[in-house]
């Protein structure tokens, strides 16, 4: 009789080679990735599956194999149409080749194509990248809970029901509530014994026994009655069951907030948004993968600046003056209203062309070392000049003071990439705040 | 009449599932008389398949890359339409399991029982190379234990490390299997307590051959030019994992893992040709069967003919398809043709076949069954008939000719040099290069001498290769000699 076994859902068990062989290809994948990073269309990053090539080279296996090639070696070959005994055919060409079944084992493989899921892509893209100077548990927190084991109890859903715990105490309570009867049991036995050998030594004498029995009667009575007692005590009981016990903990776990601020003046062009919005959204892309607290405020600015949300941010069309300021202002207010810098870890990040207002720049100058007293890191990025501006400058001006801003410059896409990893991968020391 | 139909739409339930496969069992036990392990059919997705292919179709694996790499091949192949998945995946165990896909139609599935269920399943209960070598019992045990085993040195020894050894005994696996002798039963719990009895000998015990004081008189000084070993031996996987000198306990289990699964699946390599004829001569006979007691419509056995033919179709060796002689085609081929020559045979047949017009067909073929492998098969029963049907010729190569020589074609001369030789070919290829260790060099550096036998030269960059993985085992210098050149390859010690 054949059993029928339905293992559709148990679901595919695949991923556990497919870790190893992407450890085993990481560099490649890395390699591949970073390419992508660096030309790749901005808004398919996080999208889809990512197919990278892997040349069979690097995942061969070797084995020790004849080499068909050379040699001689005899074959049988189906389909004979006309050839007769003795028949010579050239051979590398012609009507008779006989070379196709010449790769036995491993010889023709191919480029191996490795499917990457957004998920293992972004990890790869962000690989090695944090936060600067997060500062862990110094205030600024916020406590988190989590479920933790936590000991055993004495109800809880059937799921959770300890199998060896419960039978445990199923054992000890057995045992414990037998034990008394057990020896009232034995010393019972005992005195049965005694009184059968009085009976048999009294009948031998021709005594009179009917005392005598009457205690036997009575002894075999209790006797039945503890057994039944002991029988009686359950295998296992509902005071047995016990339950692996989970607790809420709370953890402290750091926040940080991330300012994006990006200028969408006239001046800024095709070029120059197209690589400001590159830089913002691998940074968006980064906090969302790798940090699962941050907070990402998104300003946008010509001349005005107005708070808007992440789609409105990245679709951002428009024009007009330029007024660098007033976004930092409002950056200002934002942070005073909802992130006091000792509760949170404040990161800003700008991209520019850099043409502000002549004489904005000293506003500017003013508002940000204000601003800079508060920030883990501030980023500038001056996208599609030649010449540095006079706001890069002033940028730079105040580098010198606060270690904290960091300036970077990006002329063609393919910059961006690179120009993102460094920011984010090397160590900062900060020495303010 | 009564309606005897299984089923009369084409959509498979576990209803029609369970009462095909009683169908299917009474033909095949009380029609061919087909001894079988239980049967337990194990529908999945083509996920699924997909997975059990990445694993040689064994339902439990441990986990490496190369099999991440052959899924991402396959899925890769399937998901561009270039590669349709088998319809079924059977393991030789007991009970034995089948693999249905969940796309069979109720047709399909039929044929897959018939197929599997009761055609391969008999043949891995009965050929006797299958019940000398494998041990159909204890193998689902053992294939759990070496999962968890290998996880364990993983969580305890970190996966590249664990990777490193798989690579390499993977690389030597055809080179790690017993021809000669019959391997011991598989039980998990028994290799369990064996492996810890190992493990607990080899860390008390400093291995005989590696004693290297000096000894205490002269006179009990051992003869220098002793060889070691005293014969040369084939099993290199087993010589490694017994006499590697500095080789941790875990990387020798390791070893032996792979060893001992590799002799489990070794029948199936030798006998591919067999079985799958064998077991498409079942479905053969089971299929018609169905149709002319009414279980079957027209219609059924229709489809079952349009994948049958697909299945059994040995392409001509200058057609596209053609990758090599389809074991489907020439099995089936000559176990229906054992079936005509008992039936109905000719003078030709009397000739060569001593049995030819045995009126009992059923006990031949199950003769036929049970005490060969593909190479003996093919030497005992590829009849004339057959070579004729399949147009086989041979071919030599000369590698200093400039053209392929034709040695034999399908005629009165040319049959037996073609059944031979094609004999040769299938026992060839399902054999590994000959490689035996040659010596140790014991007193001295401690390097590992092996020599290749073949006429056949060797692939030398895979040879390369493949040494220097038999050196990180071994961990001291490996060199390579062969018979037939001056080829001389060394993997050294960094």
């Amino acid at each position: 009789m054949s059993s029928i076994i339905d293992r559709r859902l148990s679901g595919s068990r695949s991923n556990a080679n497919r870790e190893r062989l992407q450890r085993r290809v990481r560099g490649r994948l890395q390699e591949a990735v970073e390419k992508m990073g660096r030309s790749g269309a901005i808004e398919s990053l996080s999208k889809g599956d990512k197919a990278v090539v892997i040349p069979a080279n690097d995942l061969h296996e070797p084995s020790f194999r004849h080499d068909s090639a050379n040699g001689s070696w005899d074959r049988v070959l189906p389909g004979n149409k006309s050839f007769q005994r003795g028949d010579e055919i050239p051979k590398g060409g012609g009507g008779g080749q006989a070379g196709r079944e010449g790769a036995p084992d491993g010889e023709g493989e191919d480029a191996l194509g490795v499917l990457l899921s957004p998920d293992e892509f972004l990890d790869l893209l962000f690989d090695g990248l944090s936060l600067p100077n997060l500062r862990q548990g110094t205030g600024g927190e916020i406590k988190a809970e989590q479920w933790r084991r936590s000991g055993f109890v004495r109800d809880g859903s059937p799921s959770r029901m300890h199998v060896a715990r419960t039978m445990r105490a199923a054992r000890a309570r057995r045992l414990a509530l037998r034990a008394g009867k057990r020896r009232a049991l034995e010393a019972l036995q005992e005195e049965r014994e005694q009184l059968l050998a009085d009976i048999a030594a009294r009948k031998q004498q021709q005594g009179d026994v009917s005392i005598e029995e009457e205690h036997l009667r009575d002894i075999d009575a209790q006797i039945a009655v503890l057994q039944r007692k002991i029988r009686a005590v359950p295998f296992i009981d509902d005071s047995d069951l016990r339950f692996a016990h989970m607790d809420r903990h709370t953890q402290p776990r750091s926040q940080a907030t991330m300012i994006c601020i990006m200028d969408v003046s006239g001046s800024m062009g095709e070029t120059g948004k197209d690589l400001s919005k590159r830089f913002f959204l691998l940074l968006y892309l980064f906090l969302q993968r790798q940090y699962q607290n941050v907070q990402i405020v998104f300003i946008k600015h010509h001349s005005v600046a107005q708070e808007c949300t992440e789609k409105e941010f990245f679709a951002a069309r428009e024009g007009g003056g330029t007024l660098v300021s007033p976004a930092l202002a409002l950056a200002e207010e934002i942070i005073t209203a909802r992130f006091p810098a000792d509760e949170w870890n404040v990161y800003l990040a700008q991209a520019s062309d850099g043409d502000n207002y002549f004489a904005d720049n000293a506003v500017v100058e003013e508002v940000a070392s204000r601003l800079l007293q508060r920030l883990r890191a501030f980023y500038y990025l001056e996208v599609n000049r030649d010449d540095e501006s006079h706001l890069l400058q002033a940028y730079q001006e105040l580098a010198e003071f606060f270690p904290q801003m960091v300036c970077t410059r990006a002329q063609q896409r393919e910059d961006v990439y690179p120009l993102f990893r460094e920011l984010f991968s090397k160590p900062q020391v900060l020495e303010h705040g | 009449m009564v309606n005897r139909l299984l089923f009369s739409d084409n959509d498979w339930s576990f209803s029609r599932l369970d009462a095909v496969d009683r169908a299917c069992a009474q033909i095949a036990q009380e029609e061919l008389g087909l001894d079988t392990y239980p049967n337990q059919l194990e529908l999945i997705s083509a996920e699924q398949m997909l997975d059990a292919y990445a694993s040689i179709g064994l339902p439990v694996y441990y986990a490496h890359w190369s099999f991440g790499k052959q899924h991402a091949i396959e899925s890769g192949q399937y998901k561009r339409g270039e590669m349709g998945l088998a319809y079924e995946l059977v393991i030789n165990s007991n009970p034995c399991i089948s693999y249905l896909m969940e796309e069979n139609t109720m047709t399909m599935q039929t044929l897959v029982i018939a197929h599997a269920a009761y055609g391969h399943n008999a043949f891995f209960k009965n050929n006797v190379f299958f019940q000398q070598w494998t041990d159909a019992e204890g193998i689902l045990d053992y294939l759990s234990f070496a999962q968890s085993y290998i996880a364990a040195c993983e969580e305890r020894y970190g996966i590249p490390e664990v990777s490193t050894v798989l690579d390499a005994a993977h690389a030597i696996a055809r080179n790690g299997i017993d021809r000669a002798r019959r391997p011991r039963k598989l039980s998990a719990r028994e290799e369990e307590m064996r492996r810890q009895e190992r493990e607990r000998y080899l860390e008390q015990q400093l291995s005989e051959i590696w004693r290297t004081l000096p000894p205490s008189s002269s006179s009990e000084r051992p003869e220098k030019e002793s060889r070691f070993p005293a014969e040369p031996t084939e099993n290199l996987l087993y010589f490694i994992e017994k006499n590697a000198p500095q080789m941790p306990s875990w990387q020798r289990e390791i070893l032996r893992i792979v060893r001992k699964i590799n002799q489990y699946l070794y029948p199936q390599g030798q006998t591919k040709i067999m079985n799958e004829g064998f077991a498409c001569f079942v479905h053969y006979y089971i299929m018609h069967r169905l149709h002319e007691t009414g279980q079957i419509t027209d219609g059924s056995l229709l489809e079952f003919y349009a994948s049958h033919t697909a299945v059994v179709f040995q392409p001509d060796y200058d057609d596209p398809r053609y990758s090599g002689i389809n074991p489907y085609a020439l099995g089936f081929a000559i176990f229906r043709d054992i079936q005509r020559i008992c039936v109905a045979p000719t003078e030709e047949d009397r000739r060569f076949f001593s049995f030819a017009g045995d009126p009992d067909w059923k006990k031949q073929i199950l003769f036929a069954m049970r005490e060969f492998r593909d190479d003996s098969f093919i030497l005992q029963y590829l009849s004339p008939k057959v070579i004729r049907d399949l147009h086989l010729f041979a071919l030599h190569n000369d590698p200093e000719s400039e053209s392929y020589r034709i040695t034999a074609i399908h005629d009165d001369a040319g049959y037996r040099e073609i059944r031979e030789r094609l004999a040769q070919q299938v026992a060839e290829s399902s054999r590994p290069p000959s490689i035996v260790i040659d010596k140790v060099d014991r007193w001295g550096d401690r390097h590992l001498e092996l020599h290749h036998l073949d006429a056949t030269p060797l692939s030398e960059k895979d040879a390369q290769s493949t040494l220097e993985l038999i050196q990180r085992l071994w961990g001291y210098d490996v060199l390579l000699t062969s018979n037939n050149s001056e080829f001389r390859l060394a993997a050294r010690r960094d």
